[in-house]
């Protein structure tokens, strides 16, 4: 049996979802599906920054009393990552609402949730 | 401790808070938006330069608490908390940014009897956002407050009641992320090359040779980062989408977005500087955008009809001068470029202000239904002449001053043509100006336009004429500022 | 009365050509200007070139002079490249993205 690296699968997993996520939100005309790939994009990028942090056996990187400082440094995960991807996320979050929000809007106005029949050429 | 530095975050996020909460009480949220439009300035003008570590985390102080097998290691060294730089450079741009806020949300009060809380508090994020961009020294809190402005810079068009606001600021919003995603991935390509998201550390790492300064991992990282470069401050291939924004917004709101967008482009265009300089072809690649931005934009700004589309474009178009300076990349040229994004947060502050009043006056902005608005108000006519003089460069304004430098720093790089062709942009602009101005203001009225308002309001005025003003004293006095940014710039490269 | 028809028509005809043209546009000063802003830095790039290579500066010239006179009323193209619809933009953004990654990825193994 091939044992994958978890770290490697991971990386893998997110360039995938950040591709599928491009290709939806270029070449999809439904503005909800749009946004969905956009949240793929968003969340591909989160595990690859997630991913990047991933150690092997690591423990979590909380110090607690009584720990060795030395031992704790050589096998703890790296913290950073965890930290951004929970801003990330919220902005991401935020994006989001804001986005289907302004699908909802444009939906009553033209009672279309085509992208090239609201976003199209115009002038 | 110097607490003046964190304030000017907290402050405007604060009143943005606050505002949004109590919007319903006209009297008391113009008063503290007001206080605040001051505040900001102020604060900028007599705070002592220094370095804020957010959580005390000052690495000389705790690297001896650090586990011994750490000691010496390059992780002893790192930045472990956000750090906070102010110094004279951030100084003027915070003041400047702080100016412009202080003028729009002036004049946003006269525009409307009933004021819009959200609105303000969009405009007071956005505020709170760049301020923080420009101090930070630690470039995911960049891109995360990146992100803030851009919510913000959506949120100020889809306030606005013009057509197809909305339409535009969802473009903006999926465009962005494609834009906004691949600069964090570009973050991560780098963090995971470093282990280090603090641009001084970053920049130590590199120029020290402790990693390979071409390795892969690095020059993705650098791709991501400079394509949403390009999306954060509207060069090609998002300068149709960023002007489209522009012209969408309120005057006062326009003036602010371009403010925004500059005010991001030089934080995040300097971190790639400080960062990615040694790449090969860094320079030459940011020329070939600048050309591209500059020709795009300005060209299409020549064939609108819309005037607040033209500006829009002008505006891009300008910025595409900031970054040429910074892709040719001589202590002159970045003091240029630098000088040209003061100068270009002023003059586009003072154009969508002081057309807006025309859109104000007539609830249109079609140049071929307008003309004639001289006789409404000479001064205000004559001083939006000045100012789109301040931006094709005529002398003595502060457009001339950067233009010239920039010129000049082409030509002693020994590129003349960089040089010519941002002298024929200049002409491009000056061209497309007279006519807009001369459409607008100077040939006969046609009999069927109608005015929404007789005047235009005092503010308008005052803030442009403050606009004005400032764009005098920098173009008669350029020392003032380029003294600042050619030791900044010394420290750069 | 039949003559005058067919003359009116005829003129009438004329002038809707003459709307699609893209030569005729009603901002003409501005269509100008932009054509030859877009044409002068064209050349002036073109020129840029002599930094690295002279032959292959005068070679691009020539394509430049080439392409520009064949293509010549270049404004409305490129006004019409650089619309609002999103589908343009998406477009745009992608090929620069993917250029970008392409060029500078694969380009530096061997600088």
């Amino acid at each position: 049996m091939v044992v994958m690296d978890v770290q490697l699968a991971s990386l893998f997993c997110a360039g995938a979802l950040v591709i599928i996520g491009l290709f939806a939100v270029i070449f999809i005309d439904n503005i909800i599906k749009k946004i969905i790939g956009i949240a793929f994009i968003e969340e591909g990028a989160n595990l690859f920054l997630i991913a990047l942090g991933y150690k092997a056996g690591g423990v979590v990187p909380i110090f607690m009393p009584g720990m060795n400082a030395s031992w704790f440094a050589a096998n703890s995960a790296y913290p950073l990552p965890q930290a951004l991807v929970l801003t990330s996320i919220v902005i991401g979050a935020s994006t989001l609402a804001v986005m289907l929000a302004l699908a909802m809007v444009l939906y009553r106005k033209h009672g279309s949730l085509s992208a090239r029949e609201i976003m199209g050429d115009e002038e | 401790m110097n607490y003046l530095i964190p304030l000017m975050v907290i402050i405007p996020i604060l009143c943005a808070l606050i505002v949004n909460v109590i919007g319903e009480k006209n009297r008391t949220t113009r008063l503290l938006s007001i206080l605040v439009g001051i505040a900001i300035p102020v604060i900028a003008l007599v705070a002592v330069p220094g370095v804020q570590y957010f959580g005390g985390h000052n690495p000389s102080l705790i690297g001896s608490m650090l586990p011994a097998s750490l000691n010496g290691t390059l992780a002893s060294m790192y930045n472990t908390g956000i750090v906070y730089v102010f110094s004279d450079f951030e100084r003027i741009f915070i003041f400047i940014m702080g100016l412009v806020a202080f003028l729009a949300v002036l004049t946003y009060f006269t525009e409307k009897k009933e004021i819009s809380g959200p609105y303000l508090y969009l405009i007071f994020m956005g505020l709170a956002a760049v301020t923080a961009l420009m101090l930070s020294d630690d470039i995911f809190n960049m891109y995360v407050f990146f992100e803030i402005t851009a919510l913000a810079q959506v949120g100020i068009i889809i306030a606005t009641n013009t057509d197809d606001n909305y339409e535009i600021a969802l473009k903006y919003l999926i465009i962005g992320s494609i834009g906004g995603p691949m600069l964090l991935l570009g973050i991560g390509f780098i963090l995971g090359t470093i282990g280090s998201l603090n641009i001084t550390d970053i920049a130590y790492v590199i120029n020290h040779n402790l990693v390979d300064p071409l390795s892969p991992g690095l020059v993705i990282g650098f791709v991501l980062i400079l394509f949403g470069w390009f999306y954060v401050s509207g060069l090609p291939p998002f300068h149709t989408i960023k002007s489209a924004v522009y012209s969408k917004a309120r005057p006062n709101g326009a003036a602010i977005l371009q403010g925004f967008s500059v005010m991001c482009m030089l934080a995040f265009g300097i971190a790639l500087i400080r960062i990615f300089h040694h790449m090969p072809y860094f320079n030459q690649l940011l020329v070939l955008f600048a050309i591209i931005a500059m020709v795009l934009s300005v060209s299409m700004a020549a064939m609108q009809w819309d005037f607040r589309r033209m500006i829009a474009f002008l505006a891009v178009g300008e910025l595409g001068f900031v970054a040429l300076g910074m892709g040719i990349g001589t202590e002159l040229s970045l003091t240029a470029a630098l000088f040209q994004a003061t100068n270009e947060i002023l003059i586009s502050a003072l154009l969508f202000i002081g057309f807006g009043t025309v859109y104000y006056l007539t609830k249109t902005s079609d140049t071929r239904k307008l003309g004639g608005l001289i006789s409404v108000n000479s001064t205000m006519a004559i001083m939006v002449l000045l100012g789109g003089f301040a931006m094709a460069g005529v002398p003595p304004f502060n457009g001339f001053m950067s233009k010239l430098m920039l010129v000049q720093s082409a030509f002693d790089a020994g590129y003349p043509e960089l040089a010519l062709i941002a002298i024929f942009v200049s002409i491009t602009i000056f061209f497309t100006f007279v006519k807009a101005f001369h459409t607008i203001y100077l040939q006969p009225r046609p009999k069927d336009l109608k005015f929404a308002h007789e005047t235009i309001p005092k503010e308008a005025l005052f803030a442009v004429g403050v606009l004005l003003v400032v764009c005098l004293i920098l173009g008669l006095c350029p020392w003032i500022v380029t003294n600042v940014f050619s030791s900044f710039v010394g420290g750069l490269i | 009365m039949s003559l005058y028809d067919s003359f009116l028509d005829s003129i009438k005809g004329m002038r809707s050509k003459l709307k699609n043209d893209p030569a005729t546009m009603d901002n003409v000063s501005g269509a100008l200007a932009a054509e030859i802003t877009v044409i002068v830095s064209l050349l002036l790039s073109a020129l840029l070139m002599s930094h690295v290579n002279m032959f292959a500066s005068v070679f691009l010239v020539i394509i430049l002079a080439v392409l520009l006179i064949s293509n010549m009323p270049l404004a409305p193209k490129i006004k019409r490249e650089q619309d609002d619809s999103l589908e343009k933009m998406s477009f745009y953004i992608i090929v620069t993205l993917g250029v970008l990654v392409a060029v500078i990825y694969w380009g530096l193994k061997y600088v």
